[in-house]
């Protein structure tokens, strides 16, 4: 006697659905019907013709294909691995063994499934603690392993520069034109909007808290030294950071893809001198006028409040802030500029320079290059705050 | 009975700005054959694969693929996208996805059920097929030299089983033993598989061995769409220079000897 047990896809199409049926006898066989197609229901069948393959192993099985509508290469494909997984291990030669009521074109498919019958499976990761420590330890090792590797990048690219003086024919002004362009005089808008409006915030917060104690009239100092001393010169810093230092990493970082930089050093230039070095330049002259329009519109933005919601005239604004020995707070902040604009050009290109590969590579270099030279500008800027405390400046 | 078509392009117009790339265009693609699309450089031969595709807007025509209207557009395109494969001419291959996921992608856009385990074994089969092993799998694209990139596009195209497979000059920057394989595998899969493909070449090996018909691209139109012996009966100064130069001569008495060995 003969159970039969019928499965059924369920997508729904015109014609019928992927389906079989299993008839248990000494010998199983398998009637396949419907249509044996990605459509046609095989994703939804395969789970149970794959538990049926696991419990009938080594027996020779039969599949009759007389009333399969439709096959491609995936139903082919499951059909013959479930040949071969029930013993049949069809030898290449024979690769329509087991199979009953084939048709011409049915025949193709099959013989070509069983010949490229291979799964490209994904070796399962075994996650434990011990890949947690692995990650870790190459985290930091990565991490070494790039400090130095700027490190190397930032002497080769002072080296270069200090080759200009030697060869002044070899700077390329234009293109340091071009990027002071880019870099600083299309930025100027916004850096001094920004600092306008914390120049603004700055004279408003400190004249509400300062009032508690009726000492308003320092509002004018809190504005004059802090955007002076660290707010004209870090807020321009940080926003070149995110402006110029992403699009260094991209531009060059999508030349690196395209062979172009190979191309240039097949014909002997030296990208340092043709990229490098004409960015970082512009970014040094760029970034300390920009902090210098910075620091001025931050003073302004904080004498407008004054005046307008403080009651503190500008005549008086002025003479207050010559008071608070304005050239040494100036003088503190611009003298950061260059080293923040050197910390940011450098960072952008060398990503730029190490994006390998893919354009996955490129955006992560990009996210790279912001956060490292963001950090580097806070670092920088916490170190020169020591150093001039010490100075007493 | 009349041979089916399965593209029909019919007086398409496409313009860039004020430079005409087709004039009233005129294209038909049989069922089950390999068309092989010629024409000098500038002559929108990816232009026109692009237009069939629904890649590019024709400012003017009619396209049909499988009876669908591409343009003016009426298939969504994913209707039209399950039916066709594209290689396109660098492979195009998703970098930040390795080799397998690639040639998944498509398997897991259409078929959001389907198991890990039948994706893997589809994936590993369509690699075969292309001609790799299995292992190249676990590989990153940008890992892989140029052949395989490519055998790897055309395991992608060829995932969801389409009717058709257009190929943006395949065998180019091949060398010429990965090249003529290359035809073997077009041939091979077209017999096996019953494709119809629309490729486009300069690689004259590939236009003798491969294609049972030439459409060749010349004055913004087809100029010809017709079996390479008659193709080259044509009295048009491009296709004389073209099939009567050095180089055409070579692929021409390779054939020869290729057919007769």
């Amino acid at each position: 006697m003969k159970h039969l047990r019928k499965v059924n896809g369920t997508a729904e199409r015109l014609m019928a659905n992927a389906s079989f049926t299993i008839a248990d006898g000494a010998s199983p066989l398998i009637y396949a019907a419907g249509e044996w197609t990605l459509d046609g229901g095989i994703i939804e069948i395969d789970p149970e013709i794959r538990r049926f393959a696991e419990t009938t192993l080594d027996k020779p099985l039969t599949i009759d294909m007389a009333k399969v509508e439709a096959l491609d290469t995936s139903g082919a494909m499951i059909l013959q691995r479930t040949m071969q997984a029930c013993g049949a291990r069809t030898d290449r030669d024979q690769p329509l063994k087991g199979f009953v009521n084939v048709s011409e074109h049915h025949r193709i498919l099959l013989e070509q499934a069983c010949e490229h019958l291979v799964s490209c499976e994904v070796p399962e990761r075994p996650a434990s603690f011990l890949i947690v420590l692995e990650r870790v330890g190459k985290g930091t090792e990565e991490i070494l392993d790039e400090a130095l590797h700027i490190l190397s990048f930032v002497g080769a690219v002072i080296a270069r520069m200090a080759d200009t003086f030697r060869h002044p024919r070899r700077f390329r002004l234009t293109s340091v034109v071009y990027h002071m362009e880019t870099s600083g005089l299309d930025a100027l808008f916004i850096v001094g909007l920004m600092s306008f409006l914390i120049g603004a915030v700055v004279a408003f917060m400190g004249a509400t808290v300062l009032a508690d104690f009726g000492a308003e009239v320092f509002a004018v100092e809190l504005v004059g030294i802090s955007v002076l001393r660290e707010f004209g010169v870090l807020l321009t810093a940080i926003l070149i950071a995110g402006r110029s230092g992403s699009s260094f990493t991209a531009a060059i970082g999508s030349m690196k893809l395209r062979e172009e930089i190979d191309a240039m050093r097949a014909m002997g230039i030296d990208p340092l001198d043709a990229l490098v070095v004409p960015r970082v330049v512009a970014l040094l002259i760029a970034v300390p006028c920009l902090a210098f329009v910075s620091a001025v519109l931050g003073l302004i933005g904080g004498g407008a409040v004054c005046a307008l919601a403080l009651d503190i005239p500008p005549a008086l604004f002025m003479a207050r802030t010559q008071e608070i020995i304005v050239i040494d707070n100036f003088v503190v902040g611009m003298v950061k500029a260059p080293f923040f604009a050197f910390a940011i050009g450098v960072i952008g290109c060398y990503h730029g320079m190490m994006v390998e590969s893919s354009a996955e590579d490129l955006g992560r270099r990009t996210t790279i290059a912001v956060v490292q030279s963001l950090f580097l500008v806070i670092l920088t800027d916490a170190l020169f705050a020591v150093f001039f405390m010490e100075l007493d400046y | 009975m009349a041979p089916e078509n399965v593209i029909e392009v019919r007086g398409v117009t496409n313009q860039f700005g004020s430079h005409v790339v087709h004039q009233d265009l005129d294209l038909e693609v049989r069922k089950g054959e390999i068309l092989g699309v010629v024409g000098g450089s500038g002559t929108g031969k990816s232009v026109l694969l692009r237009t069939i595709v629904g890649l590019q807007v024709p400012k003017a025509g009619r396209v049909e693929i499988l009876g669908k209207t591409i343009y003016p557009r009426e298939a969504s395109a994913k209707e039209l996208n399950e039916d066709i494969g594209i290689l396109f001419q660098d492979g195009a291959l998703f970098s930040s996805m390795t080799v397998a996921e690639n040639v998944m992608a498509p398997l897991r856009e259409y078929h959001h059920d389907i198991s890990d385990k039948l994706a893997q074994e589809i994936a590993g089969m369509k690699l075969s097929l292309a001609g790799l092993d299995a292992d190249v799998g676990q590989k990153m694209p940008s890992d892989l030299s140029g052949g395989m990139r490519k055998r790897v596009a055309l395991a992608r195209a060829m995932a969801m089983d389409p009717a058709i497979l257009f190929l943006d000059e395949p065998t180019a920057g091949l060398d010429p033993i990965s090249a003529s394989k290359f035809d073997e595998l077009i041939l091979g899969l077209k017999e096996s598989l019953g494709l119809t493909i629309f490729m486009v070449t300069h690689d004259l090996d590939s236009l003798y061995r491969d294609c049972d018909r030439v459409a060749v691209l010349a004055d913004k139109k087809v100029i010809i769409n017709a079996p390479l012996d008659e193709v080259q009966q044509l009295n048009h100064p491009w296709i004389q220079e073209y099939f009567g130069g050095p180089r055409g001569r070579a692929a021409q008495g390779a054939k020869l000897a290729f057919g007769s060995a």
